[in-house]
């Protein structure tokens, strides 16, 4: 309970004020506001621009109440902060350290998360601190121990930092279960939201406040839009593609122009090719480095204090730097690549120069034409203030599972408590008692209509409750804890030379790319060439191969969706000749050429063309409607196309456009292309899809259906799972309505297909459809033709290509070992990008 | 090899099922992984693994439907109307584990035992470290048969004589095909001079790529790999 006068009046002590004003800070409105709200234990959701000061408004409360502190009392915890990324939680600790030992306040803070020792973990547990700094997955996995009533019913204060990057995902609604659940076991606290500026924050104010309550809402206005321009390179922009290199030597020079640059890059091997490439342009030598997520965690750990302290010149990240506070002397951000959402944009380009009267700066590198226009309208954008929307949809369900397993793990739970305690979760407000029962039963014991002879369970009914059948469970469960689900992997182990038994840890890198490695490959690493030696102890070993050209690991990541306003303010400017003069001469000139070889798509209508290329043909569709209308139209086109008997073979999307291609060329849209297309059995379609299936497989992981492989574990018998596609199938066939497809179903719809939206694109453009068929690809097609990723279409086209592939004659009579060219091919190609990224074949 | 526009050769026709003269004789591949030697009459599946799925959930606390025995069974009592064979033999690894037969339930246990009537003889193949057959199932029991020149094992196992041909299970094999479109693997027949490798005809099973030693080591001289894929089945020189 609170002592302090101060705070419980709502205004920050004295020692606290004078802090600040010694910093050389002034004690903002909203600052004082927060310890206000927390006096009166309002739920308050906080929105202000990055560097406005918003992580320590956040802490003020808490510093405030905990200065008056009894340092005899029993050690209990008073504030948890949640944050998304590790890395935020270990600078917080940094920062918050200042102000505590500066004033000599007797409040201790610890770190929880994935990376915290064992041996800390345990001082936790027994003497817990004041302030908690963790991330949703160790929060859930602290409420999963039987201790956690008491080790949470003194809290006081729940921080729920930059609250807008997961809220409206899966992980999100993990949270949000765990927020529930904390409210149960510590009815009083106060719960504090900390957002980068968004549009709609009502809705997540309701997030964030017991359902039916929205939290308080202060918004904090911006002051100084940021500075963004486009790069103006010396060389050309490539016409499709995103690769960089065309710019290194102008991004260089920004760097040697800055005290500290962030370039942003938006996948983990786009860090490690551009680090490469920086390192052959650095002859000023200076201090470049890496950082992505797949990196080694004292790695990661050196990199954040070397530019904490101003001794890195230079970082090529990934989002993983993207969020955090005060960092000393960044004045300069590069984006590398179209940035796909304003939002996201801002909260990179607030990593510099927090001065919040002061405007930030950027530099935008986009890495084709579109990405140009992409960059012209996002900056546009800006001007004009806007934000992007964020879609809250209902909670998803296979997160409620472990939610359930995970409360049974810490003592009997009771079936209608736990659906009110759901329910309190906004985004499971209108869960039903009929999914609610599914669930559970799933949780239970897989909920199947087959029982086993032997009655398996994960949960035991008791008379007290549901509780978790055995320790193993448990344990199973605590160890897959989480929303994130990634291909397995792999650590790398870096050793000095072939015959070193010690070496060291660098990171980690997926089971797939190893897979197509030889021994002797070379491969770029934590922004090293290393040179694969082979698997040893379940870790990948490695030698330092300075000088050879490397492989560059590709990961799989998914793709930040465009949102729909850039994407229909892209179509605008492309369709316009008039607004051309806002673009660089080159990429207008791109698009006078695509006006003469072929036609413009229009405001309102669609452009549509084929061209043979290569090996086959392809068809293109500009529809500019972002990727999941691309996605939903793809099915249905390449179904229409299939039963034309054109044989399509894939088809890819991007935000803009759809390719397809096929064995037989398509000469005209009739029959294909119409409104009525919507007809047609797409359900039937998509749950026979490879997009379902990898939607299953992520499902499955999160339901505990399967587990995660975690780098260097040993596979076990009992760990030994198999393709959840035979599940899939085998579930297909038998049981259809099981709630787990349901799921897989529901997901494929929302979140990949967007059916009221194609709807309303195909009734606007369908008397507006212009259809070309041209020499070969068209200048507005590149982008689209140069992106990697493809939909397998399951259908004539494969069985045709896979008899073409060989048959075997004269066997037994030792002719067989004249082998066909086409098939030596299959065992030592490699699809590859146009950076050397070496693409594992689709596993399908 | 790129071809030219205009050149595109006609495909052969897509097979269900693909006949295949060794220096034993001819062998049948179906499409549905089961194998067919038309001398004896004889329907070859191998790798049922019975009770994977309740396996895993006794073992790997994983909540996995247990469709799998019945969808095996239902599968293996197509191939049997479409051959009605003289004479069933399942290469090994039929019951995934020891306990198998304590955990199948007694619907499968019965409609495995008609199964086994309908043929005049049914022979449940055993391998060094196969798990017993549970009891109260029907079948004969052999560590090999003798057909001819084809040895029928579980394990590889050399066959006898120069026209001798082994006929194993146990290793799962698949392959990749890459095609322009992408490289999916498909359970295949994976063949040299002496052996022919089945693929696992269980629901759950997965497999093992044939380039892994594993596979490889048990072929040598020149190797050509029939592939299911889920209509037909393809041959490729490997």
């Amino acid at each position: 309970m609170t002592a302090n006068p101060d705070i419980a009046s709502g205004s920050v002590p004295a020692c606290i004020e004078d802090w600040f004003h010694a910093q050389g800070w002034t004690l903002r409105d909203y600052q004082r506001d927060m310890a206000k709200q927390f006096a009166a234990r309002r739920d308050t959701l906080l929105i202000a621009p990055t560097g406005g000061g918003k992580t320590l408004a956040g802490f003020l409360p808490s510093l405030c109440d905990l200065a008056d502190k009894d340092p005899s009392a029993a050690p209990a915890l008073h504030t948890l902060y949640i944050s998304p990324l590790r890395a935020l939680t270990n600078d917080i600790e940094r920062n918050l350290m200042r102000p505590v030992g500066d004033l000599d306040l007797p409040i201790t803070i610890g770190v929880r998360t994935g990376d915290t020792k064992p041996y800390q973990r345990k001082k936790q547990q027994t003497k817990p601190p004041d302030i908690l700094l963790t991330t949703p997955e160790s929060l859930m996995l602290l409420l999963s121990y039987p201790n956690a009533p008491d080790y949470f019913a003194a809290l006081q204060c729940v921080v729920i930092d930059e609250m807008h990057s997961f809220t409206t995902g899966k992980r999100g609604d993990f949270t949000a279960l765990a927020l529930a659940r904390l409210k149960t076991l510590a009815p009083h606290h106060v719960r504090f939201g900390l957002s980068a500026t968004i549009a709609g924050p009502d809705k997540a104010a309701a997030w964030l406040g017991p359902t039916g309550a929205p939290a308080d809402l202060i918004e904090v206005a911006g002051d100084t839009p940021p500075h963004v321009t486009i790069i103006e390179p010396e060389a050309r922009f490539p016409l499709g593609g995103h690769s960089p290199r065309f710019a290194v030597r102008d991004i260089y020079n920004i760097i040697a122009e800055h005290r500290t640059t962030i370039v942003f890059v938006n996948t983990r091997a786009q860090a490690e090719v551009l680090f490469q490439q920086m390192w052959d342009v650095n002859e000023g030598g200076y201090a470049i480095g890496v950082y992505h997520g797949s990196l080694a965690r004292e790695r990661r750990q050196k990199t954040e204090a070397l530019i904490a302290s101003g001794q890195m010149r230079a970082v090529i990240s990934t989002s993983a730097l993207e969020m955090g506070i005060d960092w000393g002397d960044v004045d300069a951000i590069v984006q590398v690549g179209a940035p796909k959402g304003v939002s996201r944009l801002l909260q990179r380009i607030g990593r510099s120069n927090h001065r919040i009267d002061e405007a930030s700066k950027a530099v935008l590198v986009p890495t084709n034409p579109l990405e140009v226009v992409e960059c012209e309208v996002a900056i546009q954008a800006i001007r004009d203030g806007h934000r992007d929307g964020a879609e809250y949809g209902p909670g998803a369900m296979d997160v409620v599972v472990q939610y359930l397993v995970n409360r049974a793990c810490g003592g009997p739970l009771k079936k209608r408590e736990a659906l009110a305690e759901i329910r309190s979760a906004w985004p499971y407000r209108e869960m039903t008692k009929a999914d609610f029962d599914a669930i559970l039963s799933f949780a239970v014991d897989g909920g199947y209509a087959l029982k086993s002879y032997e009655r398996f369970r994960r949960l035991k009914s008791t008379s007290r409750g549901f509780t978790i059948a055995s320790q193993p469970q448990a344990r199973r469960h605590r160890m897959n804890i989480g929303t994130i689900v990634e291909y397995a992997k792999l650590k790398v182990r870096r050793i000095p030379s072939p015959k070193s038994k010690r070496g060291r840890v660098v990171g980690e890198i997926e089971e797939r790319f190893v897979m197509n490695l030889n021994p002797g490959d070379t491969f770029a690493f934590a922004g090293e060439t290393l040179r694969y030696q082979g698997i040893r102890e379940m870790a990948v070993e490695a030698v330092p191969a300075p000088r050879a050209r490397p492989k560059i690991p590709a990961y799989a990541g998914g793709m930040m969706p465009l949102s729909s306003y850039l994407a229909s303010g892209v179509r605008a400017v492309v369709s316009d000749p008039i607004l051309w003069d806002r673009l660089p001469v080159q990429v207008s000139h791109w698009l006078t050429l695509q006006s003469l070889f072929s036609d413009l798509p229009g405001r309102d209508g669609l452009l549509v063309e084929s061209f043979f290329d290569r090996n086959d043909h392809v068809l293109l569709v500009h529809t500019f409607e972002g990727r999941k209308v691309n996605n939903a139209l793809g099915f249905l086109l390449t179904k229409r196309m299939e039963a034309l008997r054109l044989a399509p073979i894939n088809f890819t999307i991007t935000d803009y456009a759809l390719t397809i291609t096929s064995l037989e060329p398509v000469n005209s849209l009739d029959g294909l292309l119409g409104r009525d297309i919507l007809g047609d059995d797409l359900n039937n379609w998509i749950i026979n899809s490879p997009m379902i299936k990898r939607s299953f497989r992520k499902i499955a992981t999160i339901a505990g259906l399967t587990e995660q492989r975690l780098p260097g574990q040993q596979r076990t018998m009992k760990q030994v799972t198999f393709s959840t596609d035979l599940i899939y199938d085998v579930l297909l066939k038998y049981e259809p309505d099981h709630i787990l497809l349901r799921i897989a179903r529901e997901e494929a719809e929302k979140d990949l297909l967007d059916i009221d939206r194609l709807r309303g694109f195909l009734t606007e453009v369908e008397h507006k459809t212009v259809f070309r068929t041209l020499p070969h690809a068209s200048p507005l097609s590149i982008p689209a033709m140069m992106q990697i990723g493809r939909e397998r279409v399951r259908g004539e086209a494969e069985q045709r290509m896979i008899a073409q592939t060989g048959h075997v004659q004269d066997y037994m009579n030792g002719i067989g070992d004249s082998l066909l060219e086409q098939v030596r091919d299959y065992v030592d190609r490699r699809e590859t990008d146009e950076d050397g990224a070496v693409r594992a074949p689709d596993p399908a | 090899m790129r071809t030219a526009p205009s050149a595109r050769p006609t495909p052969p026709s897509l097979k269900p099922q693909l006949e295949f003269q060794t220096r034993a004789g001819a062998i049948v591949f179906d499409y549905r992984k089961g194998a067919f030697l038309p001398e004896c009459e004889t329907l070859l599946v191998a790798d049922l693994h019975f009770e994977k799925g309740s396996y895993l959930q006794a073992i790997g606390g994983a909540p996995l439907p247990t469709y799998d025995t019945p969808d095996t069974l239902a599968r293996l009592s197509s191939l049997i109307d479409a051959f009605r064979p003289r004479h069933v033999a399942a290469l090994g690894d039929s019951f995934h584990d020891i306990h198998a037969g304590e955990r199948m339930s007694g619907d499968d246990l019965s409609v495995m035992n008609a199964l086994v009537a309908r043929v005049p003889r049914f022979t449940w193949i055993l391998g060094n470290h196969d798990p017993d057959i549970p009891d109260g199932l029907a079948g004969d029991q052999e560590d090999h048969i003798d057909c001819g020149d084809f040895l029928l094992t579980h394990l590889p196992t050399p066959p006898f004589g120069e026209a001798g041909v082994n006929v194993c299970g146990h290793l799962h094999p698949k392959v990749r095909i890459k095609t322009r479109g992408s490289a999916p693997s498909h359970p295949c027949w994976a063949a040299s001079r002496e052996r022919i490798i089945m693929p696992s005809f269980g629901t759950f099973t997965g497999g093992l790529d044939v380039r892994h030693p594993a596979i490889a080591d048990e072929l040598p001289g020149p190797r050509a790999y029939f592939a299911t894929t889920g209509k037909a089945v393809v041959a490729l020189a490997g």
